[in-house]
């Protein structure tokens, strides 16, 4: 089992199996256009705890199939559930999320990426507005009537149709 | 199971009137992608999206967005005016607003909006087929956000909606796992083709 070198930005080398690192598209790309390399390679965007947690996620996953070329369609988006362990992989405060997202699209790791965004999506999910604002450190700056309009505008209005009124006869035929 | 679903058996039964979608629900998406909110030009500066702008380059904050459903994706646009534009400029939204409101309509109508994220919608939107067997699907399916024939969408027991208290009764569902499922809300009034 071959091992490969990585030297994150501030200088600090890891050693990973090559099979683990080329989950990452980036190096797997870089590894089959020079071929074999002794010395680490740099990765100049990551910092160190930033990469050892996605060299974590990566070698969890590195039996899983890789994924299609264009397997845009179904299975990837198709919901935004995430698996228990991946869940629990980012558990993690807000700056180290955001890292992780950078990081995995730095490096090319779809499925990485696809869960940061999820986490970050369902920190948004069903909150209102103003717990959206302090989740993110949001400034507002709709007046309060405005907001309201655009939400009345925007939600299903079942009483404005007066129960009496016979119906449409566009609409009946 | 067709005995204890719902039959649906006339077209009408079964597709919304979008007549009464459009009146019901407006959206402001044409007024608020036209002109900004009136008072945006005494603002002085434009709000950021916080941490989110701060760490995060705009296409990372699309991909997320596209994991939003419908009804989160809406409140978010209610956060800050360049909350409510980077929606409006989100390519999928727009595209799915701009020639298929009433599918926006529908959802909010029967209380789905919150099963259903964007992205899902808008590559079903841009498929043709019916999922179920292929040949063409001139329907939305709205609790599976799925295209489907009318042959399907009528005859397949596998589509027929059935209520709560049958699923849990015949099916042995439990109240946390009923709850999770998608429900739809029925609209009332006259359901029709055009």
């Amino acid at each position: 089992m071959s091992e490969i070198k990585l030297l994150s930005s501030d200088q600090a080398t890891i050693t990973v199996e090559k099979s683990v690192a080329e989950r990452s598209i980036l190096i797997k790309n870089m590894l089959e256009d020079v071929g074999e390399v002794t010395e680490a390679i740099p990765i100049p965007n990551v910092n160190e705890n930033v990469l050892k947690k996605v060299i974590e996620w990566c070698e969890h996953h590195k039996g899983d199939p890789p994924a299609q070329a264009d397997d845009d369609s179904d299975s990837r988006k198709k919901s935004s559930d995430i698996d228990e362990w991946d869940q629990k992989f980012m558990q993690v405060d807000q700056e180290m999320l955001f890292e992780i997202i950078l990081a995995a699209n730095y490096l090319d790791i779809k499925p990485l990426l696809d869960v940061g965004c999820k986490t970050v999506a369902n920190m948004i999910k069903g909150k209102s507005p103003e717990e959206i604002r302090k989740t993110f450190n949001i400034q507002n700056d709709f007046t309060p009537d405005e907001e309201e309009q655009i939400r009345r505008e925007n939600e299903w209005a079942e009483e404005s149709v007066p129960r009496s009124q016979p119906l449409d006869i566009d609409e009946a035929c | 199971l067709h005995l204890l679903s719902f039959r649906r058996t006339k077209l009408h039964d079964a597709v919304l009137s979008p007549a009464k979608l459009r009146r019901n629900c407006p959206l402001d998406h044409d007024r608020t992608a036209v002109a900004p909110p009136a008072s945006s030009s005494t603002r002085p500066f434009l709000p950021s999206l916080g941490d989110l702008s701060a760490c995060l380059p705009l296409e990372i904050i699309n991909e997320i967005l596209l994991f939003l459903d419908i009804c989160s994706l809406l409140t978010f646009r209610r956060v800050n005016t360049t909350a409510l534009a980077t929606i409006n400029t989100l390519p999928e939204y727009r595209a799915v607003i701009t020639h298929a409101p009433d599918v926006i309509r529908a959802y909010l109508a029967t209380n789905l909006s919150s099963h259903v994220n964007i992205g899902e919608l808008f590559r079903t939107l841009t498929g043709k087929l019916c999922s179920y067997c292929n040949s063409f699907g001139a329907f939305i399916f709205l609790l599976e956000c799925r295209r489907v024939c009318w042959h399907c969408h009528t005859q397949d027991p596998e589509l027929l909606p059935i209520c709560r208290g049958l699923a849990a009764v015949s099916f042995g569902v439990s109240p946390e796992a009923l709850a999770e499922l998608p429900a739809l809300r029925p609209v009332s009034g006259a359901y029709t083709l055009r």
